[in-house]
């Protein structure tokens, strides 16, 4: 796998996550197009390379994500995402045979399946976490449950968005340097 | 592999205390080279979407008399909140000396360069800071006196982090009531304690023989919090109902005229008081 590429795509998912991408939002529901990215990358390159972008990709998440501690000092807490992503692929990973890679339907039910994931690895590590003193989840004040329900619309909105965007990242198939195999992909023409 | 998803683990379950030192220099260092790659993009997307607000104002010149009136307007409440003090005091020269030092403030404005990921809740990261000038515990507003949130007090040099007032990390927010058509009346306000309610709202319960109309504006009047947030707009009551639990009192939903997230710059405001350290 291109590394060099991956963290551009990295980067470029990360800066329209964080920046662009509520143009696209729908009361309060946006996608993700990090997420996206990774299951474009869990569906052709080697099972080593897909854990490291999940944990890189893991890491990068929450490093942007900025938490208050004692209502103003800010700081990162790693993990969530990290284990969240990791959980993911892990989950992802085996489904891979079993669909068409380049079918974009596939993309998109495998990036709503894989961000449902990393949000349940998110809002259980979150809530172990509510329970410290003087700690507030990211969804306070409301509850875990209705977090989560909010989470796996964005899920469904980024399995949405995942379809034309996984079009687009599959043209670009040649510059990522994945190792084909004797992947199943769909008959054309 | 192991490695990292174990160290992970540990970090993820560690005591916040032992994070918040080093965690925010190291996210702060991994921002850095991403703010203007943010700020461009955060610039396409109020170009492509921008704010209901933005939409509504026909010229420069109205936007900047709307900003001029409403600036006046906050300095005004801030200044009557200041008056109530001024004669609950006893020694008339030591509240005529904080009276002198409470108006001038210093602007900047900040562009909002990148917010979490994850959602649309949370603080914002802002494109200035110390640098240029920012404070921790500043005050961030938008259209002269709307309260929009706080400086976090961990400011770095180019870049500093906004908490929306509607985060739950501000904990309660004393403010009063202003209702509708009484700005110059003289009558006693009513005194209200906000609470953060989610989806960018808030709340506060009021004895329910009290009769709140809609649209009644609220200001804050919170000890708690910077002197130059006192008497500021943060939000209008768009609800009134009857607590179940508490038949004898009202909860008001109060809608802030404008949530942070959905802006793409704001203007903080630095206390002359807070500005000690000499920055230009």
């Amino acid at each position: 796998m291109n590394w060099g590429l991956y963290i551009v795509a990295l980067v470029i998912a990360m800066v329209l996550d964080v920046s662009f991408v509520q143009v696209f939002a729908i009361n309060h529901v946006i996608p993700s197009l990090a997420m996206c990215l990774l299951v474009f990358v869990c569906l052709y390159a080697s099972r080593d390379s897909v854990l490291w972008a999940a944990l890189l990709m893991g890491l990068l998440l929450d490093m942007t994500d900025v938490h208050l501690y004692m209502g103003s000092r800010p700081y990162h807490l790693v993990g969530p995402h990290v284990l969240g992503c990791f959980f993911a692929v892990c989950l992802v990973l085996p489904l891979r045979a079993m669909v068409f890679r380049r079918n974009p339907l596939a993309i998109g039910v495998m990036t709503v399946l894989l961000s449902i994931a990393v949000s349940l690895v998110y809002c259980f590590l979150w809530q172990i976490r509510s329970w410290y003193p003087d700690v507030l989840p990211p969804w306070s004040p409301e509850g875990v449950g209705s977090a989560f329900w909010r989470l796996v619309l964005c899920s469904l909105y980024s399995g949405l968005i995942a379809m034309p965007l996984g079009w687009l990242l599959t043209r670009t198939l040649p510059a990522w340097g994945f190792a084909m195999g004797n992947s199943r992909t769909a008959r054309r023409g | 592999m192991i490695a990292s998803v174990v160290l992970s683990l540990c970090l993820s379950l560690a005591p916040t205390s032992w994070l918040v030192p080093w965690t925010a220099d190291i996210g702060a260092i991994i921002s850095l080279p991403l703010a203007p790659l943010e700020h461009a993009a955060t610039r396409a997307r109020f170009w492509l979407r921008p704010s209901m607000e933005q939409e509504d104002l026909s010229s420069l010149q109205v936007e900047q008399l709307i900003e001029e009136r409403d600036r006046y307007r906050g300095m005004l409440y801030q200044q009557r909140l200041k008056i109530r003090e001024l004669q609950s005091q006893v020694q008339e020269l030591q509240a005529a000396a904080q009276f002198g030092s409470s108006n001038s403030s210093r602007l900047l404005i900040a562009g909002v360069s990148g917010r979490r990921a994850s959602g649309v809740t949370g603080p914002l990261r802002l494109n200035i800071g110390s640098r240029q000038g920012v404070l921790p515990s500043s005050v961030a507003v938008h259209r002269g006196d709307h309260l929009v949130g706080l400086i976090s007090d961990d400011v770095q040099r180019l870049s500093s982090l906004l908490i929306p007032i509607t985060d739950p990390s501000n904990g309660l927010i004393e403010g009063f009531l202003v209702p509708p058509g009484t700005a110059d009346s003289r009558s006693q306000f009513m005194r209200v304690q906000l609470a953060p309610s989610g989806g960018g709202m808030l709340h506060a319960d009021l004895d329910a023989r009290l009769e709140v109309p809609l649209n009644t504006e609220v200001r804050i009047d919170d000890p708690g919090l910077p002197a130059g947030a006192q008497g500021m707009r943060i939000g209008r009551v768009v609800d009134v109902s009857r607590r179940d639990e508490q038949p004898l009192r009202n909860r008001l939903i109060i809608q802030p005229w404008f949530n942070a997230h959905e802006l793409a710059s704001v203007t903080i405001k630095i206390d002359a008081q807070q500005d000690e350290g000499g920055h230009p």
